[in-house]
């Protein structure tokens, strides 16, 4: 921010009020305040209860799917809400692309995390993430839509002959 | 069921050329390479080509990469192959007009042959820059190429 300007000169604030020109994110702050009061009120040991259920409930179901890498944890006492895997033999975007067609968004890539795929020994990775507003019946679908992707896949590149 | 749109997306063609990609591996000779990364997905594609008084005499690429990456960059050696680099300038373009889900020229279109089936992809937002970075790889290829051509 400006002290005063002229035509051929001006002085500024002293740090750090110099860099803060314009309109601080006043909504930003009060939206932080009220996601907090609502965090607060659903308690967050109820939110990380509700989430472990799901993953008490979701885990082992997707660790039973053939041809699953799941990393993390295998054991759901151990695993927050966020589930990567990988199914063999199918790119994580084509796997995302499947799922996005039945209405299910996961994300898939790198995850900002490009040393760990490297670590993994892989290119990418599907990642789910449950959280509070998440339902058995949403970890269903996705299991279901696993599957399904699976079968598309199979099937496709099953039937597929070289043309050339 | 959504996903019987898949289809759309990953057509015959498509599957075949990620499953038995032409022209992958290295040329012998080349006189240009590019390797490009697509940074949000970790897919790496590297081109090569042999272009010798204006022609492109051969393409092969290398990488790693999901479905529509692998099938684009395998259409794209066979539509390109025996292509003068003026030619091929221009198909890259309409390609790209193409998954942007824009018009292209009829002959154009009829010059891209099956790597024209990959424009399906312009309904998968989130695709484009799979079917897209190949092209792009090959595109500075050439651009390279034309500045070394008169040394």
């Amino acid at each position: 921010m400006i002290n005063e300007v002229h035509e051929q000169a001006a002085d500024w604030k002293a740090s750090p009020w110099k860099y803060e020109a314009g309109t601080p994110n006043i909504s930003g702050a009060i939206a932080l305040g009220s996601a907090i009061d609502y965090l607060n009120k659903l308690g967050m040991d109820n939110i990380q209860a509700y989430e472990q259920e799901i993953v008490d409930y979701t885990l082992p179901k997707l660790l039973q799917i053939d041809g699953i890498t799941v990393y993390g944890p295998h054991d759901p006492a151990k695993h927050t809400g966020v589930l990567s895997f990988n199914l063999k033999g199918l790119h994580p975007h084509d796997v995302a692309t499947g799922l996005d067609m039945d209405g299910i968004a996961v994300r898939a890539g790198h995850h900002c995390a490009q040393p760990l795929m490297e670590y993994l020994s892989c290119e990418a990775t599907c990642r789910a993430s449950f959280y509070f507003y998440n339902t058995k019946e949403e970890a269903d679908r996705l299991l279901a839509g696993l599957n399904e992707v699976k079968e598309f896949f199979a099937n496709g590149i099953g039937k597929a002959e070289r043309t050339l | 069921m959504g996903l019987a749109k898949l289809n759309e997306l990953y057509k015959t063609v498509i599957i075949d050329h990620a499953q038995f990609p032409r022209h992958k591996g290295e040329l012998a000779d080349p006189t240009g390479e590019k390797r490009l990364k697509n940074p949000t997905c970790g897919d790496v594609i590297k081109v090569s080509v042999a272009v010798k008084d204006d022609k492109i005499n051969d393409v092969a690429f290398e990488g790693s990469g999901c479905t529509i990456s692998q099938a684009s960059a395998s259409l794209m050696t066979t539509v390109l192959i025996g292509k003068d680099v003026k030619t091929a300038r221009r198909l890259i373009l309409a390609f790209s007009k193409l998954i942007s889900g824009d018009d292209i020229d009829e002959d154009d279109e009829e010059l891209l042959g099956d790597a024209a089936i990959v424009g399906t992809v312009a309904e998968f937002p989130t695709r484009i820059k799979c079917a897209a970075l190949a092209w792009h790889a090959m595109d500075e290829v050439l651009n390279e190429e034309g500045s070394g051509a008169d040394d």
